[in-house]
């Protein structure tokens, strides 16, 4: 679906993101992550060819869509024009977008205007239009951010289903290993504008971190790393005669995470 | 040109009180109070009448629109909506003809305005068709123009900087306003054309002039040239190859 070759982006005399190899099949779902600054949305642009870059982004398929991180609409009306008007439609005649509407539950907020409605509405009202175009390939850039806990767990149950039923293929930019775990089947982490993993979580997991990892206190940097499945009980055993309050994970994304930025193996 | 795309401009255009007070209250209010001081000279009426006639276009888009649009490139819309497939050329089209629109209808308002008021006749058909192609070719022009500082200049405050700049400027070169001597700038404006041309011919039943609007056409297709050159240059291949 998307093959980045030889991939360079420079901003001045910086260079901002090489990627030697990239390739993302039909359906998968990649979640990116890495710290501000990192290359994370230069990556989605020189996808989408909104900066000049060099080497090869190779695209299969024109039906692309996309949700930046920020949203703006104009205020002179009612979102339902806005919609109907940027999608060239009448939400009334039209059954697939207002099963869109139904599905991300957002007919209350048809007759408001766009500043007065939260952030998480305004990811909503975003997603409607790029699903209804039905997008075989979608860039998300950080849609969550800024969103309460609560409306980025119902955004992100909504997408899931919706990702499961359209088979999308999905380039999604976070912060928020959260929505990793529960959306990605694959992980990218890009580093001073270097990919410098990109696999199953799982797989990640298992080069990095071991079998499996004791998170004591829910302090990821205290965490005891497992290699062999006998020593779970005997780390356990321990914790638990010191006291320690701690949770076992064999997927942690924040702990992969945080051990790919280390760059030490298991 | 897709109809929920044009119905959403005019929207946009009548959500926004700028270009509602500078495209359709400013030129009756100000021909209205100029044409009271003159209201039983006929040919100075005529003079006022078309001054702020041509007024209706060059508020409407050096005000209003520039207004607009400069706040949506800022903000980011344009871009936002040339991804959900609505290009920036597809959105400069629908935009040009919501403006256009409300150019005529602004100008059929004032002209009903300013003619009943002062008891003035109709001019004839042939000469209102004129009229009318003046209106529409110099919206085109000054939406070229604006359009181009938007893409340029992208920030609200430069556009709209530059665009009251140029509208105060294009009146007062053209005589609308003050009475400052620029000298022959003023001749090769279409508006200082335009209203020392028809002053004169407003009651004339066979007066046609291709003059003015074969000159507006070459500035037209000038501009459109440049304008093409410069999306081009920023929506063409991003490759540095």
């Amino acid at each position: 679906m998307l093959k980045v070759k030889d991939l360079s982006v420079s901003y001045g005399n910086k260079v901002a993101l090489t990627v030697s190899n990239l390739e993302i099949k039909k359906g998968e779902i990649i979640g990116v992550m890495g710290q501000s600054g990192s290359g994370k949305s230069t990556l989605v642009k020189s996808c989408l060819g909104l900066i000049p870059f060099k080497g090869e982004v190779i695209i299969e398929t024109d039906d692309i869509g996309v949700l930046m991180q920020e949203q703006y609409y104009v205020d002179t009306m009612t979102n339902q024009k806005i919609i109907e008007g940027l999608l060239n439609t009448r939400l009334n005649k039209d059954s697939k977008l207002q099963e869109l509407v139904d599905f991300f539950e957002f007919s209350s907020q048809l007759s408001h205007h766009f500043k007065n409605i939260s952030g998480g509405q305004k990811q909503r009202m975003s997603l409607i239009m790029v699903l209804y175009q039905e997008p075989t390939l979608l860039f998300l850039d950080e849609m969550t951010t800024g969103l309460d806990f609560e409306s980025r767990q119902a955004l992100i149950i909504q997408l899931k289903a919706y990702f499961r039923q359209h088979q999308t293929t999905v380039v999604m930019v976070t912060h928020y290993a959260q929505e990793i775990e529960q959306l990605a089947d694959k992980l990218l982490i890009i580093h001073d504008g270097r990919v410098i993993a990109f696999d199953e979580p799982k797989r990640l997991f298992q080069q990095y971190v071991g079998y499996s990892a004791f998170i004591i206190g829910n302090h990821i940097k205290t965490s005891v790393k497992v290699q062999q499945p006998d020593q779970e009980y005997a780390v356990a055993r321990r914790l638990i005669s010191d006291g320690d309050d701690f949770r076992r994970t064999q997927g942690d994304i924040e702990l992969v995470y945080t051990e790919v930025m280390k760059g030490e193996q298991a | 040109m897709q109809s929920r795309k044009f119905v959403f401009e005019m929207q946009n255009l009548l959500g926004n009180m700028i270009t509602l007070f500078f495209g359709f209250a400013f030129a009756p209010m100000m021909g209205l109070v100029f044409g009271g001081s003159y209201s039983d000279v006929p040919q100075a009426l005529n003079q006022i009448y078309l001054s702020f006639f041509c007024t209706i276009p060059l508020s409407m888009v050096f005000v209003g629109f520039s207004s607009l649009f400069s706040q949506e490139m800022e903000r980011g819309f344009t871009l936002r909506a040339e991804l959900f497939g609505y290009s920036r050329l597809s959105q400069a089209w629908h935009k040009f003809m919501a403006i256009t629109v409300f150019v005529i209808l602004s100008s059929i308002i004032y002209s009903y305005i300013f003619l009943s008021y002062f008891k003035l006749p109709l001019p004839n058909l042939s000469i209102i068709a004129q009229m009318a192609i003046f209106q529409i070719l110099s919206t085109a022009i000054y939406f070229l123009i604006v359009f181009l500082l938007t893409i340029l200049l992208k920030k609200f405050s430069r556009v709209y900087g530059v665009a009251m700049i140029s509208y105060f400027g294009i009146m007062i070169i053209s005589g609308i306003m003050g009475n400052m001597n620029v000298g022959r700038i003023g001749a090769y404006l279409p508006i200082k054309m335009f209203i020392t041309n028809y002053a004169t011919h407003l009651g004339d039943t066979s007066y046609i002039s291709g003059k003015i609007g074969l000159y507006s056409l070459i500035l037209l297709a000038g501009l459109s040239m440049i304008v093409k050159a410069v999306v081009g240059r920023s929506n063409g291949n991003k490759h540095q190859r």
